[in-house]
């Protein structure tokens, strides 16, 4: 009975949901400590999402604003997108996922709805090739998952043609499943999915979705390697 | 400096905290809906509660994911930090003490938080470490480094299904297979890999 509880505590951080309150045992506390630090570590996990900021910023206007106030700056506007984007640049970049989430450009593209959402590769400063898997373990039609100590993503064998692609959804930085029995890429978060070649299969909430960046992958001396930021 | 009210329903960080918390009192409180008014000059002042928050939105939710390890409460325990915090607190007040106030404050929900949902404190905010985050954020996180570190160094089962199960996503049930054990005994798995990670991340602390 007990030991449910703790793994629904683990499930639900892992879904990023809200756990259901239980009573802890003294050796779960340790645990549930680690799986939040497990959970923390994951690329880009500690975004703030841009609504709950203009959201957060609208609650507190009408509670702490001043209406009588006239010269002062009309309170209810949201972020401003160049404001969140400094500021959650500067997270993303902090938030280890170093050649996953590298600007908030690749989350979100286009807020505005004109833009079209198009794949970018990601392709850091000072890289490395590194192996993440033997050629014979990634055969023609096979997805295989791998993590380096900066970037997660997916190594897709098309046809013998190799292709890496961020394993982190371009909505609020899940990481994402693959979904063997359909062939794509879910986000086990909120409602969407990624093809194989990163495109948007479907989401269900509102807004523009990016297409997931591609990585840099290569086939060498038998080994398949990507190109991502070295171990700090 | 900022400062609290008399009603013992408010929290009270600053005389829980450490270090910053340790300044001399600080006028009395001003009403609320006033601090707009209240503009202060200077490279090292906020100039009105909009700044405060536009500033330290992002830095302080990432504490505070990093201590719940979920969207929902990260956002409600931030929200309930500035909503706490904007009150008393006087836009005069020079950026530091901003900071240190807010942090005593989330110190406070935090523990609050933990409190009434499990009945024990399962994580914490420091009051030094934290404020020195929240005031120069590390232009790099070495959480999956540290993290890559703890997965080498646990015994290979137990490295394995938090890999499953913190990098690849894997259900329970999907771990278990690919482990070829049964769902109760991945549940066991797990649970020892946590505490196992947890020793180990003490140690490397």
């Amino acid at each position: 009975m007990k030991s449910r509880r703790f793994s629904a505590f683990v499930d639900a951080i892992l879904g990023n949901r809200r756990p259901r309150r239980f009573e802890p045992r003294a050796e779960d506390a340790d645990a549930m400590r680690a799986a939040i630090e497990l959970r923390a570590s994951q690329p880009g996990a500690t975004l703030p999402s841009p609504e709950f900021v203009a959201d957060l910023h609208r609650r507190l206007a009408d509670e702490f604003g001043d209406a009588d106030a006239e010269a002062t700056e009309p309170i209810e506007r949201p972020v401003s997108r160049r404001r969140v984007l400094q500021g959650i640049t500067a997270v993303a970049a902090a938030a280890a996922a170093v050649g996953v989430v590298v600007d908030r450009e690749l989350l979100n593209p286009a807020d505005d709805g004109k833009t079209t959402a198009t794949a970018k590769s990601l392709e850091p400063d000072h890289g490395t090739w590194q192996r993440v898997a033997a050629t014979t373990d990634v055969p023609p039609g096979e997805v295989t998952p791998f993590a380096t100590a900066t970037t997660v993503g997916f190594v897709v064998n098309d046809g013998g043609n190799l292709r890496a692609l961020s394993g982190v959804c371009t909505h609020q930085g899940c990481l994402l499943k693959h979904n063997q029995a359909d062939g794509r890429l879910d986000c086990p978060c909120h409602r969407a999915a990624f093809s194989l070649d990163g495109d948007v299969l479907f989401q269900q909430f509102p807004g523009t979705l990016a297409p997931l960046p591609t990585v840099k992958v290569r086939d060498r001396d038998g080994n398949v390697e990507v190109y991502a930021p070295p171990p700090v | 400096m900022p400062v609290n009210d008399d009603d013992p329903s408010e929290p009270t960080p600053m005389t829980n905290a450490t270090g910053p918390a340790a300044s001399p009192p600080a006028p009395p409180v001003r009403p609320l809906g006033t601090i707009a008014h209240l503009h202060s000059v200077g490279p090292d002042r906020y100039p009105d509660w909009e700044s405060i928050y536009l500033d330290n939105v992002e830095r302080l939710y990432r504490i505070m994911y990093s201590r719940v390890g979920n969207r929902p409460d990260a956002e409600d325990l931030t929200a309930e930090v500035f909503r706490t915090a904007l009150g008393p607190l006087r836009v005069s007040a020079s950026i530091g003490e901003v900071r240190a106030y807010l942090l005593a404050t989330a110190r406070t929900v935090l523990a609050a938080h933990w409190k009434r949902r499990f009945g024990t404190e399962i994580t914490s905010i420091d009051m030094e470490d934290d404020l020195a985050s929240l005031n120069d954020p590390p232009a790099e996180s070495d959480a999956p480094q540290r993290v890559a570190r703890i997965l080498a160094a646990l015994p290979e089962r137990y490295g394995r299904i938090l890999e499953l199960r913190f990098l690849q996503s894997y259900s329970l049930r999907e771990a278990a297979r690919a482990m070829n054990v049964s769902l109760s005994n991945a549940k066991v798995l797990q649970h020892r890999a946590l505490r196992r990670a947890a020793q180990l991340a003490e140690e490397a602390r």
